[in-house]
This record gives structure tokens, C-alpha cells and sequence, in this order.
């Protein structure tokens, strides 16, 4: 009964974003009664994805023969297509998103641009090499960017800041501006001027990195690489493994083993200076830097009326609140110790024993308010977990709590009924993650996010302020006889933030983002 | 890290047939890519129950079947469309048809150099970063059905093409 034209009409709809729902009651009618709809509704979404991934690729005339593997799509958003890549980095999501967001190419292109499509570098050869996978304060020279997160083979000069790249074969790069590489494959880099610490796995072992005086061949190891383009000298520092250092004249190969440096000078070994403190950053200072970035930003909200960047200070029971104004004062700890939180030098608090808190006062009477945290539980030993409740049960009180399956419940103390209409996923033990509560008694409601994604929401009639007051984190002062009066947490907690307002998901959604410990961490 | 080098291999070898499944669930591209990304995720999470001796688009198009549901469904998108039996049917056909995919891709990129420079100019600005129908519509001032029309007559072209292509590498 239906032409390929009427088809094609519809399909084309859907691609468009104009069918209607009768349009897709036929969809769904045809393609469940007839193999050939599909295999034309295969077909079509087949070029509808193509296009999607290569338009530039193989329709630019720079490019008179196609790439037989053309690149991803230059992206419809910072999402599309640079996971597409390969698989080391797909573990990265977020991270690489959070990438592109630090990442400013410098100049900006001109704007009367803006109205024609945009003819983006095509890959000299069509492939993907590597992948951006975090940065901080990152700037590339013009002409010498990555094209979104995805790096090709080719030159690129990083201007300012620091990248960590991903190559497909699972081989790391951290490179410190001012750097200039040229990638010529996923396990073949030329390292032009500059610093990079590379962490090869099995998967990556020959990971070559290029340089002026001598080859470097990495053999399943960890290892630092600098280039004096002044005087052509690179000198190589192994952490960890083994590097094979060859001569690019002679061939002459040296192995260079774990705790050893080497300089070489036009293919002349000699002692290379000590390292200094800070020399090649490892991913996880990108992280730090990152979220020091991000601390100095957030502070300027006024709405905010504590941050807690829990930041160790020589008297271990104070925990500072970096936000003078706000209405709240410093923090004290008791009994909880300070370890390491999402990166090395990112201090954090263990709540580990039933006795372990800290107190904060959250002074006033407040229409909205919101916390959020990044914590780390490591076990559920009771029925309720505190991660920030209120001491006893006072109405406009707040409990902030996890339940023995992970679940985050809690609320303001109300004095009639509430429903929580929605209960979403649990919280994952043993890995950094961020729970919001965000209360508004304008809404009468409440919503709760683990990692941005909404994990409760709870509704009341009756009229409450919300009034903290005298709280503890990791704990709670139990009122006597109370059913359940051990609510202890065992895990960590590094970041607390209060506010006196409800924040928006897409708030707390990018929270999460720019917070995220690091490139392996999975939301889920 | 102990992920076999044949996964990263087929990983990266299926990404586009798993995209294309995807957006003839999903429609919007960008939206595929976010759903192919969380299936990423969830394949990465599985890599030690990849058996390297078993066919891996199989394999991969499960965990993107339900990822692509579990999309829909959070955002209450085609649920009168899209249920499992649909979606897994689909998604065999999908892999049947995974050897001719390939020839279908660069069929695609001879045709495509094949077109007008008008016409790759709108296929370019409706699936250029934040291309929409709507958006093309809004900036030649002209209506989202007739933008709609002129990608169809292309987007026909460019099926006719592929289909000629692939005969003549037959022939």
C-alpha cells in the first residue's frame, strides 16, 4: 500500500524532527509487518548516521579522494563522535567533554564565518589517533588543534596549560605547554619542543615517542621526555619499566631502565640534570589543577553560604569554610582523619569509626537550600547513613542520608506527610560520587542527585522552613531512644558546598562535571 | 589494563553500525551519539566477558538495544513505537546485513562528492554542529517542511546512488 516515496517522506520526518504521531503509528505498523520497510528504514537511517559521521570527510574538495576510513563527524555537540574514536578513551565521557569545555583554541575563528558551513581540518589521513581526555588552562596555536577532542595525524602546538591525550592503542600522554608534537600514528608521536610523561599499557608496549637526538620505545613502562629545542637535547627520565633509546643516525640501541635519566645530544648519551619537583604532571594533577580552578570560580557565587574544599590545615580539627560572608563559619572535626580524596593532593576527611564527624552550624531559617558533597562510601554498616544530618529531630531540621541498600533519603523533619513520588538509583560504594540535596519549601519539594541524575524526589503539604542548625557531617547526634541511633559513615568526604537557594538539575549536573575525579570514573 | 588489543580493534571497528542501529531508534543524531556513548560505557564495563572467539557485533548490539530503549524511556520518547521484540528485531537485522554496511559507507562517499555544491552545502549545514531543519528554516526564512523537502529529495538521491554503486561493484 506504500509507495518507497511515501516511505522515504516519513523516514525523512523522523530524521527532521516533523513526524508527527500518526506518523509514528505507521512507523511502527510497517516495520513490524514488513521485512523490506526495514531493511528501507535501515538503509536510510544508515545514510542519515553516515552523513552525521562524514559529511566533512568525504564531501570537502580539499580531499579528492575519499579517506577510505573517513573521520567521525566534527560533532553536533562536544559529544558527538569523539568517543567514536576507539575504545581506550571511551571510558572518558565526561572527561573529554569537561576537556573541550577548558579547551579554547586561540584565536577564535573570524565571525562573518559563522553563516556558511564550517570546513573543519580534515585528518590528513582520515584516522584517529589520539584523543583529549582531560586538561586545564589549555590553549593550542591556530591551525595546530585538535579538531574537538580528536587528534589525527599531524602538528600540533600547545600554547598554554596542559593536555592529557589518549592514544588508540591505550598509550597516555600528559603534554606541559609549551609543547609541540606531530602525531603520525596511535603508537608513533614526534615530540618537537617540550615535556610529556608517557603511561604505556600492554596494550600500547612500542609506544614511540620521536625526537631530535634519538628514538624513544617504550616498553610497557612509565616514563618522562623533555626537548630543549635550543639545543636539540632530550632527556629521558624512566619511573617505571623500560625504554629503548636508539640512535636515529647509527641505531645504536640502549635500554634505559626504571629510577634512570638519560640525555642525548645528536645521538650522544651523557647524564641528564636532576628532575625537579613538578616536572612531568601525571593525569591525576590535571585533575587537581582543575579543581582548584574550579574552587576560585564557585566562591564568587553569592548565593553560597558555605564551601568546604577540605583543605587540611595545621590544626587538623578545623575545617574551613572558604566563604566569609556567607553566614556560616568554619567547621570542626572530630575524630575523623584526613587522608587523600579524588587526587593526589586533594585532602579529604575518612569518617571510618561510629564516633567519627565533623559539626558545621547552618544558621537561620531558609525558604531553599541545597548540599552537595562528594564522598566516597567504602561500606553500609547500618540501617541509615549519615552523609550531613542535623543534630536530633527538630522540625526544619535536615537528614541527608544513605539507607543500608545505598539509596540517599532524607529531607527536611516535617510535621505532616510527604510522598517521595520517585526513587532512582542507589549510590555506588567504593568510588568518588556527587549527591545533591536540593530543598524548597517555596516547592514544598525535594530533589536528590547522585552523580546529576535524579535519585529521589519528595513532595509535603504542610508549611516548613528549613532550619539547619547545629549538624554533623558523617554522623549524627542521635535523640535518646531514637530506633536507629548509630548512623556512622564509613567512606570519605572532600567537598561540601551549602547554598541558600534550590539549584537547578542542569546546575548540579555540571557540578558533577567540572568536579569528576578523573578520566576512568564512570557515573553509573 | 588488560584489555586485549582485539577489543579496542572491534570497539572501534563498530562504532558506526552500532551509531546507525541506534538512530533508527533514537532519530536524532546527536542524541545516537550520547546513547552510543553510554553503550560504550557499558561495553567497557563487560570487557572481561568478551569472548574474543565469538562475533563481537552480536555481542555489542544487546547492551546498545537496551541502551537505546532505557534512553527512550527515561525520556518518554517512541514508546509507542519501539518495544524489545521490535528493537532486538531490528537489531538482527542490523547484524545480518553487517558485511554489505561497509560497501554502503563508501558508496556514500562517492556519491556524496557526486552531488550539486548547493546541495552538499545543505547537507552540510543540516548535519554541521547544532544543524537543525529548524535552524536552516529560521536563517533562509523559509518554512521547516520545505527544508525538510529539499533534504528529502537529496537524501533519495543519495539512497539511489549508494544502490547504483553497490550494483555496479557487483556487475
Amino acid at each position: 500500500m506504500t509507495t518507497n516515496y511515501d516511505l522515504e517522506g516519513l523516514f525523512n520526518r523522523l530524521a527532521d524532527g516533523l513526524a508527527s504521531e500518526a506518523d509514528e503509528r505507521t512507523l511502527t505498523e510497517l516495520l513490524r509487518s514488513s521485512p523490506e520497510v526495514r531493511r528501507a528504514y535501515r538503509e536510510f537511517m544508515a545514510l542519515h548516521s553516515g552523513l552525521h559521521w562524514d559529511y566533512v570527510a568525504a564531501a570537502g574538495p580539499e580531499v579528492p579522494q575519499p579517506p577510505t576510513v573517513p573521520a567521525p563527524p566534527t560533532g553536533s555537540s562536544w559529544r558527538a563522535g569523539w568517543f567514536a574514536a576507539f575504545g581506550a578513551g571511551m571510558l572518558l565521557a565526561s572527561a573529554a567533554a569537561l576537556a573541550l569545555f577548558l579547551l579554547r583554541p586561540v584565536p577564535p575563528g573570524p565571525p562573518e564565518q559563522t553563516a556558511s558551513p564550517p570546513k573543519p581540518d580534515v585528518p590528513k589521513e582520515g584516522s584517529i589517533s589520539a584523543l583529549l581526555v582531560d586538561g586545564v588552562g589549555a590553549e593550542f596555536a591556530l591551525g595546530r588543534a585538535p579538531d574537538g577532542v580528536r587528534f589525527g595525524p599531524g602538528e600540533y602546538e600547545l600554547v598554554k596549560g596542559i593536555v592529557h591525550l589518549r592514544f588508540a592503542q591505550g598509550a597516555d600522554m600528559v603534554l606541559v605547554a609549551p609543547a609541540r608534537i606531530e602525531v603520525t600514528d596511535a603508537q608513533r608521536t614526534r615530540l618537537v619542543q617540550g615535556q610529556v610523561r608517557v603511561i604505556a599499557p600492554p596494550t600500547a608496549k612500542g609506544f614511540t615517542v620521536a625526537t631530535k637526538a634519538a628514538n624513544y620505545i617504550d616498553l610497557g613502562t612509565e616514563f618522562g621526555l623533555r626537548v630543549d629545542p635550543a639545543s636539540g637535547a632530550s632527556d629521558l627520565y624512566v619511573f617505571d619499566g623500560q625504554v629503548d633509546v636508539t640512535d636515529s643516525r647509527s641505531g645504536a640501541v640502549r635500554s634505559v631502565m626504571g629510577g634512570k635519566s638519560s640525555r642525548s645530544v645528536d645521538g650522544r648519551p651523557t647524564d641528564a640534570p636532576p628532575l625537579k619537583e613538578g616536572d612531568f604532571p601525571t593525569p591525576g594533577s590535571i585533575g587537581l589543577k582543575r579543581w582548584e580552578q574550579y574552587e576560585l570560580e564557585i566562591r564568587k557565587d553569592r548565593t553560597l553560604l558555605a564551601f568546604f574544599p577540605f583543605r587540611r590545615q595545621a590544626d587538623e580539627s578545623v575545617l574551613v569554610n572558604a566563604i566569609e560572608g556567607g553566614g556560616m563559619g568554619d567547621g570542626r572535626v572530630v575524630g575523623a582523619r584526613w587522608t587523600t580524596g579524588r587526587w593526589p593532593g586533594k585532602d579529604a576527611l575518612l569518617f571510618d569509626r561510629d564516633t567519627d564527624f565533623a559539626q558545621v552550624t547552618i544558621p537561620g531559617e531558609h525558604q531553599e537550600l541545597t548540599l552537595a558533597a562528594w564522598v566516597k562510601v567504602e561500606r553500609i554498616d547500618f540501617v541509615l547513613n549519615a552523609i550531613l544530618n542535623s543534630d536530633g529531630y527538630e522540625p526544619g531540621g535536615i537528614h541527608f542520608q544513605l539507607n543500608r541498600q545505598g539509596f540517599v533519603r532524607g529531607g527536611v523533619i516535617l510535621a505532616g506527610n510527604f510522598k517521595d513520588p520517585f526513587v532512582g538509583k542507589p549510590v555506588p560504594l567504593g568510588s568518588w560520587v556527587h549527591v545533591a540535596s536540593a530543598i524548597s519549601a517555596r516547592t514544598r519539594s525535594q530533589q536528590i542527585y547522585v552523580n546529576g541524575v535524579l535519585a529521589r524526589e519528595r513532595n509535603w503539604q504542610n508549611e516548613t522552613l528549613v532550619r539547619p542548625g547545629s549538624c554533623r557531617i558523617g554522623n549524627w547526634l542521635a535523640i535518646p531512644k531514637d530506633q536507629f541511633p548509630t548512623r556512622a559513615l564509613r567512606g570519605q568526604m572532600d567537598e561540601l558546598a551549602v547554598w541558600s537557594r534550590a539549584l537547578p538539575k542542569e546546575e548540579i549536573g555540571r557540578l558533577v562535571e567540572t568536579g569528576r575525579p578523573g578520566l576512568l570514573w564512570n557515573k553509573e | 589494563m588488560g584489555v586485549s588489543t582485539e577489543f579496542v580493534t572491534q570497539i572501534t571497528r563498530s562504532q558506526r553500525q552500532l551509531h546507525s542501529f541506534i538512530l533508527s531508534m533514537v532519530w536524532n543524531p546527536a542524541e545516537a551519539d550520547d546513547v552510543l556513548q553510554e553503550t560504550n560505557l557499558v561495553l567497557w564495563e563487560k570487557v572481561s566477558e568478551f569472548d574474543a572467539g565469538r562475533p563481537f557485533l552480536p555481542w555489542a548490539m544487546q547492551f546498545a538495544q537496551f541502551q537505546a530503549l532505557a534512553w527512550l524511556k527515561r525520556r518518554r520518547r517512541q514508546r509507542l513505537v519501539f518495544d524489545d521484540d521490535l528493537a532486538r528485531l531490528l537489531a538482527d537485522d542490523a547484524i545480518q546485513e553487517e558485511l554489505t554496511f561497509e560497501d554502503r559507507r563508501e558508496a556514500l562517499a562517492t556519491c556524496l562528492q557526486k552531488l550539486p555544491a548547493e546541495q552538499r552545502d545543505l547537507i552540510a549545514r543540516r548535519y554541521e554542529p547544532e544543524g537543525s531543519v529548524n535552524a536552516i528554516a529560521t536563517a533562509g526564512g523559509t518554512s521547516p517542511k520545505a527544508v525538510s523537502d529539499r533534504l528529502r529529495r537529496i537524501r533519495h538521491t543519495l539512497l539511489q546512488c549508494i544502490q547504483r554503486t553497490l550494483r555496479e561493484a557487483i556487475a
